[in-house]
């Protein structure tokens, strides 16, 4: 198991719950974290001991998601404000992309077509050029969005009902597949492989899917789900929601987060559980690798996510917890 | 222990129960040698074992000795006074005794000893399952075959049994035998003789021979049937040696010889069998042995199932009354609705349990598919969800003129969910523009007429497309035009544009009581208002119609209204607005417009999360006809709202109406003239009243006796409430404590969110968030009142019930309490304050949605015609009804001692307990149904049905009572304080007021109907009173038997079929007043059949009932005192009730 020496809280962590977090594709230390306490927190990890907070950009509400763009020096934010802004790290101060008509739960930033995806709960997203922000296209989805992901040309929007379409981002016009989700219950996340050949999505009842893009009979027959993220209390098996998911850039596996605070690492080719960490006192509200895949940083936060009805987070469960990989580690099976 | 000498039997007496009894009896000393061991059990039984093995060493060497028995019987003997409990583990003396029985079995010179059959009868006596086959295989086996000890026994046994013959026939064969001591065998003969004189054995008891003879065709099986284990069918004795030293006679030991194996019958032929004697039957087998079918063989465990525990209990249980908790609509609902999830499938595997609260995620229990995500429950949670984010920007924006908003949608409004929301009641600006907008997009359905999914995706359509400005004009006035389409349907002749006017009018509700406007609205009015005459009017009288009409809510369309709007478009805008902006009474204050702006944003914001709020939670007994939704959505037939009488009718609302004489109305040939009533009307109503009113009126003059004239009708119609609603007089608004709000509440979500929380807390031990608990605030022209909510009560079919505390008795009582008794101030208090006469700190609150007035005005009815009666006591209070758009609010007196529903299942669970027997005692039974059927009696005198009488509607109404007051002798007239203990009808939102029928009238029912409804409704025949007798045969049913009603229809004698007559399936304990009960039910379920006896021929049955009553009350007096007694039966059911809460 693991040992508490190779991970490390980040300290001044955010004072609410945490909605995301993210690593910075290009820089190994910079990490993005949006809150529901209205701020978008980025940190250096590599900077001191526990690292330190570099820079909060204050939003009118709380913040659902956060993403990097092209560059450390683009930072986009989204939340309950309705807005989708561009972040300046150097300044702190927001610049308004686009605004959805009702809350933004999820963006994502396309480096193939250097554009910004938003998905709201108004039921549409947007492409957002950042450039350009005025030649915005707005696709009207027929749900509620809860989850977005892309990878090369492909989006992947996670709806509510169940529902996940897939689009072809140089033609949003209409989806490229419609499918309905391979789990029982609401999803929680989706995320792409690194590969571009597929996506995990998780539900709030304790599955993980791994499907993927090729509508082909054969690559369909691939797809699978699994459970995980269960624990026995008092002869129960008590099903959290695995409210997380990240690949890992290099070797393709990937981790999953649940309510029940744990982490778990998966070979999503060889169906293994490569990893399985420690408890976390809180539930996992967030996970990301970084670019070179030796860190990964854990945020925990409790709330609805562990049945907690109240949605009222304690602030001592509010955690970044960075963690070191050791040589391999996250390495899958038969992977040299 | 006093002294060595000496023994002290306080010991013994400490543990006499624990003594096994001996034949032989016990020294006293040796047992309390070891009783007193006990003292320190471990050494004793260091002590015990030690001796034991003693005991076992000695036994192995006893083969040498002379007298190996001698051991056995020294250690049975010494085991015993050992343990003067008989056998346990510790003693083992079952083992003891079968091991000391085995041993010998086979040797012949100990079969004739008495201390081995004594073994063998203590072991039959203490441990044989079937002690009657141990003594026959003792007797195959030659045992004490010379013995009287075992004839005896054996027929002791057997005439204890009661097979008295082969107890005689046993003592012969003893006889027969010589068995010694002759004399003492013959001595214990002649004393069965004797008995057997004086108790002569029955006809039937078993004559076969009590060891029965051999049956060579029968050979092979087994004896005796009972001895299937065993040795049976073992091979042919080996071992056993003919018997050669006892003489006896040959008759009796082929008497004794049993068996004989089919395989050796061809060698050994009958006279053989004195070599084989035991053949068959080698052994009768050790007790665990004979058990071994009982117990399960141990196993590998692969693939072995293991049945859950869970599905029995499912079929465990019985309960079989129906508990109305509305949980219909959950079943409906997908595998996602439990938390745990089904696990009959893998019946191997774990019971599973989802962490998250999946009902809060699908909350919305009418559309399952449509969910929230964690972050949507927490925004909504932290009231962060659906603000109108554009709309504060554009604001700041505004205020600030800092930042220049380049896209201004309008959308989604303000929530804040905690701070308890002031109702105003607020003219709305523009009551058509957001609505007409949305409607515009909403294809089709603007009245959402069934409640599909579809509906509500197209709902959620219409919630979540970004704005089109431009989606106006034609396409709207459409919509209006649909709307309005059901007015047709009421006889109004209206054309198209009046019919659109109207609806936009709907919006525009001016009410007396809140008749609010601001300036803002004014210059709005003026700069769009122009004017036309014809509409004008069309307006006034619409206006004049649905001013004190009671909101049905069913409204999807929220006005949208932003002060800084300027939209140039605004096409289908009534003209005549400002000439109907009235003035407003004096008594009120106008609204500051930012308050009201901000408040109003609110109400829209609420209804922003439509699948927070389900649109209508219909009951089952309403059928989703497409008419009647539309009305209640659009509150039809506002054209025949008659004017208020008079201003003071709104605090005492049956002064006039004598005047009026509206009830009874069939007795009334019309109505007053309608010329009276404007004269009536206060000044500052001129404005609306003047001629449009008269016209609708003149209209409605034609009304004659009462208001619904058809002789056939579904009462619970809602268009025909509305009807109703519109001729009262005087007019519902009138009555004391309604009020009517022309704005949306939209609490509804907010509080049942909350009560959700709180049942799920109730579990654990947190009680955090109780601070938070919702305060619904009734803002009215008199000051208003405010509830905090407590809890849920219930689910009606209807609308959930809350336990509210009234704040302003909690107020008033803190406060006289701080102040102490002597102050005068504080009996003021308590004594003038006018709001809280009569008012209790908790009480219940019903919440409606679709709101409707109708049970607040038939119980206001209720207590009215009833005035100050016994029964009225019987008939829930109805403190205040807030009547909003969307819901409504119906304040109610608090009881907290449950239904008869409960006391039911209280009887039920205690099945098995005592003498219970799993229904309720009787006298309580007749106590209950005399009660029931007093108030129901009452109400049909007065021309009022319930309509939904059912044992969870009836409130046990057990008051406090002093001992001293409260006699145990019933009382029929209810003095002895038995007048305080009865029950409490509620739920009348299906009642039925038949003086606003003809006479004549007949409903029909066309809800879907089952076996808890009357047997005209099941079989599509019209019914009046029916309704309400069944209900009571039904209640009282599941008071007697403790389960639902049946009947069976039974056409009598006649050929050709009679009337049908009903009768209960379930029959009447022997004991019971079978006379009574069967005469109540008949009359209930055969009403039609008692008419006869009625002066007036017709229903209601009231004589025939009342003769039930007077019969049961009669019987109740006689007899209230027996057994435990009618008293004590309900201070037990206080007690009981007064635990569960």
């Amino acid at each position: 198991m693991s040992q508490p020496a190779n991970q490390f809280e980040l300290s001044s962590p955010p004072e609410d719950v945490i909605s995301s977090l993210t690593f910075s594709p290009n820089n190994p230390s910079r990490l993005l974290v949006s809150s529901w306490d209205k701020n978008v927190h980025l940190y250096d990890t590599n900077a001191g001991l526990n690292g330190s907070k570099l820079t909060a950009f204050p939003h009118a509400a709380s913040v659902l998601d956060c993403c990097f763009g092209e560059t450390d020096g683009s930072v986009f934010s989204a939340g309950l404000d309705w807005q989708v802004q561009q972040l300046d790290p150097e300044t702190g101060k927001g610049n308004t992309l686009a605004t959805h008509e009702s809350a933004v739960k999820s963006i994502c930033y396309n480096t193939e077509t250097k554009s910004l995806l938003s998905g709201s709960w108004d039921q549409s997203i947007k492409q957002i050029d950042p450039r350009s922000p005025e030649s915005t296209g707005s696709h009207a989805q027929p749900h509620k969005i809860f989850s977005l992901s892309t990878i090369s040309h492909k989006l992947v929007v996670a709806m509510s009902s169940r529902s996940v379409y897939l689009y072809d981002l140089r033609n949003m016009s209409s989806p490229w597949q419609r499918r309905e989700s391979s789990l029982k219950f609401m999803t929680r996340t989706v995320r792409c492989m690194p590969n571009a050949q597929g996506y995990a999505s998780s539900s709030i009842e304790g599955r993980v899917a791994v499907e993927f893009f090729d509508p082909s009979d054969e690559s369909q027959k691939r797809k699978y789900a699994f459970k995980c993220h269960r624990s026995t209390e008092g002869g129960v098996d008590v099903i959290y929601p695995v409210n997380a998911l990240a690949f890992h850039p290099i070797y393709g596996t990937f981790a999953s987060g649940g309510g029940d605070g744990v982490v778990s690492l998966w070979d999503g080719m060889a169906k293994r559980r490569l990893r399985q960490y420690q408890r976390y006192p809180a539930s996992i509200a967030g996970l990301s690798f970084s670019n070179n895949g030796k860190h990964l940083a854990i945020g925990t936060s409790s709330g609805f996510e562990d049945g907690n009805d109240d949605g009222v987070c304690p602030p001592e469960s509010v955690k970044i917890i960075v963690r070191e990989l050791q040589e391999g580690e996250g390495k899958g099976k038969g992977q040299s | 222990m006093a002294d060595d000498d000496t023994t002290s039997f306080d010991q013994i007496e400490l543990h006499k129960e624990n003594i096994q009894p001996l034949a032989s009896g016990r020294s006293a000393r040796a047992l309390v040698a070891s009783l007193s061991s006990r003292s320190n059990p471990v050494l004793a039984r260091a002590e015990h074992a030690a001796k034991q093995a003693e005991f076992e060493e000695e036994l192995r060497g006893s083969l040498d000795l002379d007298d190996p028995l001698e051991v056995w019987v020294r250690y049975v003997s010494w085991t015993q006074e050992t343990f003067p409990s008989g056998h346990s583990t510790d003693s083992g003396l079952l083992q003891l005794l079968e091991r000391a029985t085995q041993t010998f079995i086979h040797e012949q010179h100990y079969k004739n000893d008495p201390r081995y059959l004594r073994l063998w009868i203590q072991y039959i006596q203490n441990f044989s399952d079937a002690p009657r086959e141990a003594f026959a295989y003792l007797a195959r086996h030659d045992i004490g075959q010379r013995l009287a000890l075992f004839y005896e026994e054996y027929a002791a046994l057997l005439e204890k049994m009661g097979r008295k013959r082969q107890a005689g026939e046993i003592y012969q064969t003893g006889m027969e035998n010589n068995a010694r001591p002759t004399d003492r065998l013959l001595r214990k003969f002649e004393e069965y003789m004797q008995r057997l004189e004086h108790d002569p054995p029955a006809g039937d008891e078993p004559s076969s021979p009590a060891l029965p003879a051999i049956r060579p065709a029968l050979a092979a099986k087994p004896f005796g049937g009972g001895l299937s284990s065993g040795g049976l069918g073992t091979s042919p004795a080996t071992q056993q040696q003919p018997q050669a030293p006892q003489p006896k006679p040959k008759q009796a030991k082929q008497k004794m010889a049993i068996f004989s194996d089919a395989d050796a019958a061809p060698s050994s032929k009958a006279p053989n069998t004195i070599e084989k004697p035991t053949s068959g039957w080698e052994n009768i087998g050790t007790l665990e042995q004979r058990k071994k079918e009982n117990t399960i063989e141990a196993r590998p465990w692969a693939g072995e199932v293991l049945k859950q525990e869970g599905v029995k209990a499912k079929s465990a249980e019985k309960m079989m009354i129906f508990r109305d908790e509305s949980s219909l609509p959950k079943q409906n609902v997908p595998h996602v609705q439990q938390n745990v999830l089904p696990t009959s499938l893998p019946s191997n595997k774990r019971p599973e349990r989802v962490a998250v609260n999946l009902e809060l995620i699908y909350a919305d229990e009418e559309n399952p598919t449509e969910e929230l995500s964690f972050d949507e429950l927490r925004a909504i949670k932290r009231g962060q969800y659906g603000i109108d984010w554009n709309r504060i920007r554009e604001e700041q924006a505004e205020e600030a003129r800092e930042r220049r908003r380049k896209n201004t949608h309008r959308g989604e409004v303000a929530e804040e969910s905690r701070t308890p929301i002031k109702v105003k009641t607020v003219l709305s600006p523009s009551p058509n523009r957001g609505k007409i907008k949305r409607k515009g997009q909403a294809p089709a359905s603007p009245t959402m007429t069934f409640h599909t999914r579809a509906a509500t995706d197209e709902i959620y359509d219409i919630f979540n497309q970004p704005m089109k400005k431009t989606s106006m004009t034609g396409e709207d006035r459409d919509e209006d035009r649909k709307e309005s389409g059901p007015e047709g349907g009421d006889g109004e002749d209206d054309d198209e544009d009046a019919g659109s006017v109207k609806s936009e009018w709907s919006d525009f509700t001016l009410r007396r009581d809140v008749p609010p406007r601001d300036s803002e609205e004014e210059e709005e009015e003026e700069v769009e208002g122009s004017p036309e005459v014809e509409s004008a009017k069309a307006g006034f009288e619409k206006l004049a119609i649905h001013q004190d009409e009671p909101k049905a809510g069913g409204r999807t369309a929220i006005h949208r209204d932003e002060p800084s709007d300027e939209e140039p478009d605004l096409p289908s805008r009534p003209a005549p607005h400002k000439i109907l902006i009235p003035s407003p009474p004096d008594d009120f204050d106008p609204p500051r417009l930012p308050y009201h702006a901000a408040k109003e944003t609110q109400f829209q914001g609420q209804s922003r999360l439509p699948y927070m709020t389900p649109i209508a939670e219909k009951t089952e007994s309403l059928p989703p006809t497409t008419a009647r939704r539309k009305d209640v959505a659009k509150t039809p037939s506002r054209s025949r709202m008659p004017d208020i009488v008079d201003d003071n009718l709104m605090s005492s609302p049956f002064e006039e109406s004598t005047n009026n004489s509206v009830f009874p109305p069939p007795l009334v040939p019309s109505q007053p003239a309608p010329s009276a009533a404007p004269a009536r009307v206060p000044k500052e109503r001129r404005p609306f009243s003047a001629r449009p009113v008269a016209a609708a009126r003149a209209k409605e003059a034609t009304q004659k006796g009462p208001i619904i004239q058809d002789l056939q009708c579904n009462p619970m119609d809602e268009s025909l409430r509305a009807n109703i609603f519109d001729k009262l007089q005087p007019p519902l608004k009138t009555y004391e404590g309604f009020y009517e709000h022309t704005t949306k509440f939209g609490r509804g979500a907010e509080i049942k969110r909350f009560t959700k929380a709180m049942s799920k807390r109730d579990g654990e031990k947190t009680t955090a968030n109780i601070s938070q608990a919702p305060i619904v605030e009734f803002v009215t022209g008199d000051g208003g009142s405010s509830y905090t909510i407590k809890r849920e009560l219930g689910k009606g079919a209807f609308a959930p019930v809350y336990l509210v505390e009234n704040n302003i008795v909690a107020d008033a009582e803190d406060e006289a309490e701080e102040a102490g008794p002597d102050d005068e101030n504080a009996a003021d208090l308590l004594s003038l304050n006018k709001k809280i006469i009569g008012r209790a700190r908790f009480e219940a609150m019903k919440m409606e949605h679709p709101p409707s007035p109708w049970e607040f005005y038939i119980m206001r009815q209720a207590h009215r015609r009833l005035g100050v009666s016994r029964p009225v006591e019987s008939i829930l209070k109805a403190h205040e009804m807030h009547l909003f758009t969307d819901e409504g609010y119906l304040l109610l007196e608090y009881r907290d001692q449950g239904t008869i529903l409960d006391l039911v299942n209280i009887a039920r669970a205690e099945v098995g307990t005592g003498t219970n027997t799993g229904v309720m005692d009787e006298q309580l039974v007749m106590f209950l149904s005399i009660e029931l059927l007093r108030t129901v009696e009452a109400m049909h005198s007065k021309g009022l049905l319930h309509g939904d009488l059912k044992a969870d509607n009836c409130l046990i109404r057990f008051e406090n009572t002093p001992d001293n007051t409260w006699s145990a002798r019933y009382r029929r007239d209810g003095s002895n304080g038995w007048f305080k203990k009865g029950i409490t009808l509620i739920d009348f939102g299906r009642g039925i007021d038949m003086k606003l029928f003809q006479p004549t009238v007949q409903f029909i029912a066309d809800w879907k109907t089952d076996n808890q409804d009357c047997a005209e409704m099941r079989e599509l025949r019209p019914w009046t009173y029916q309704v309400d007798y069944f209900g009571l045969a039904a209640i009282i049913h599941s008071m007697l038997f403790g389960k639902y009603i049946e009947t069976t229809a039974d056409r009598g004698n006649i050929l050709g079929g009679g009337t049908k007559k009903y009768k209960i399936t379930s029959s009447f304990k022997r004991y019971w007043q079978t006379e009574i009960w069967s005469s109540m039910f008949d009359v209930l379920l055969n009403p039609l059949q008692y008419v006869m006896d009625e002066e007036s021929t017709c229903m209601p049955v009231s004589k025939s009932v009342r003769k039930c009553r007077e019969e049961m009350e009669a019987w109740l007096e006689a007899n209230c005192e027996k057994g435990v007694g009618l008293k004590n039966l309900i201070r037990r059911m206080e007690g009981v009730l007064g635990k569960r809460r």
